[in-house]
């Protein structure tokens, strides 16, 4: 009976989540502050119901390349690879634009995702354009024709953005903000209407056409992954990516809430 | 030109220059903790790598990463891609 209860009482940190446990575990974080904003993150996120629809959700929290690397949400999945020039700090992660990527081992088409259902959430702290004369994504894969692209990308020069499910042509959710800090979502589902918000304010709307494909190449963070080679790097400051199933508009409401609690908690919030 | 003669704000516009034997010594290697070096061509097709990893080499095996003479860059032009509508 004794080794029973012992057995129960390891499964959870004193006080944690399974998910904060389980970060913990593999992180070796001691930071209560950071601890206990992963644990509300954890306890809303549940509240909101949406732990099922995030397949990812990366709070590069902790401050090394290490800690950046775990998915929150499931420490044994998608666990990125870095590469190239980053910089990780308590403000999350800072790709050089040269040749900083990082991957994601993400899979759209082999995780549920589809051009009807998906959602990328990119948490940005950089508002200004990228100063790169190419284009950049902060988050991506597709082919090399823009007929499967899976991708989103919040302030390019001339303050070009976009969220894309599917095929660029058809399906591209073009958007212009004036700031690319902020916590970005763009979102698909049944419905066929992508939808892009900044800070929880709807940045665009896109009526889609429905594909086969959304991308079967991995995610990569900080450029674009064209057919497992990396391209269009990126220069913007990231505190949080979460890759997923699509959300309704309550949801990326909920989402946004949640993620802006966080980091409000950890004095990064845009 | 060395990594000691410029400042963080600098960084952006210099690289390491390699040789095709420290490139390929440098391929599947990490510069720190779940780091890993990404060599790359510049427009002269030099292999060139970044500031931040020379700056943040912590593998022994690679400190010679901090001496490498450093260039400016010169990015090969991005491959065209579909514009934004």
């Amino acid at each position: 009976m004794y080794y029973g209860l012992l057995s129960l009482a390891s499964k959870k940190t004193a006080g944690y989540g399974t998910l904060t446990t389980a970060w913990i575990a593999a992180t070796g974080e001691t930071d209560t502050t950071i601890l206990g904003a992963l644990n509300t993150l954890e306890s809303d996120l549940t509240t909101y119901g949406l732990t099922s629809k995030i397949k990812a959700l990366y709070p590069y929290v902790g401050g090394t390349s290490t800690k950046h690397s775990y998915n929150f949400m499931n420490t044994s999945a998608f666990q990125i690879t870095f590469y190239g020039g980053w910089t990780h700090d308590s403000n999350g992660i800072l790709p050089n634009g040269t040749n900083a990527y990082g991957a994601t081992g993400y899979i759209p088409d082999n995780n549920g995702a589809s051009v009807n259902n998906n959602h990328i959430l990119i948490y940005s702290r950089t508002a200004s354009a990228s100063t790169s004369a190419s284009d950049y994504y902060d988050v991506g894969s597709g082919n090399n024709s823009g007929g499967i692209l899976s991708a989103m990308f919040t302030r390019r020069i001339g303050n070009g953005a976009g969220y894309d499910t599917g095929d660029f042509t058809n399906n591209r959710n073009a958007f212009y903000p004036t700031d690319g800090s902020g916590c970005f979502i763009g979102k698909i589902n049944s419905d066929l209407t992508s939808k892009v918000y900044r800070q929880n304010v709807l940045q665009g709307t896109k009526s889609i056409t429905n594909q086969a494909s959304l991308s079967p190449w991995e995610y990569y963070i900080g450029g674009f992954n064209e057919q497992n080679s990396t391209k269009y790097y990126s220069q913007k400051r990231v505190i949080a990516h979460s890759f997923g199933l699509g959300l309704t508009d309550t949801e990326a409401a909920n989402f946004y809430t949640a993620v802006q609690a966080f980091q409000t908690t950890l004095s990064r919030n845009v | 030109m060395k990594l000691t003669d410029i400042t963080q704000a600098q960084w952006s516009t210099y690289v390491g220059l390699l040789t095709e034997v420290q490139k390929d010594e440098l391929i599947g290697q990490q510069y720190t903790a779940d780091s890993y070096f990404n060599p790359i061509q510049d427009a002269d097709d030099n292999w060139v790598i970044s500031v931040e990893e020379m700056e943040y080499c912590t593998n022994p095996t690679f400190a010679w990463v901090k001496d490498l003479d450093l260039i400016s860059y010169n990015p090969k032009p991005a491959p065209p891609f579909p514009p934004i509508n």
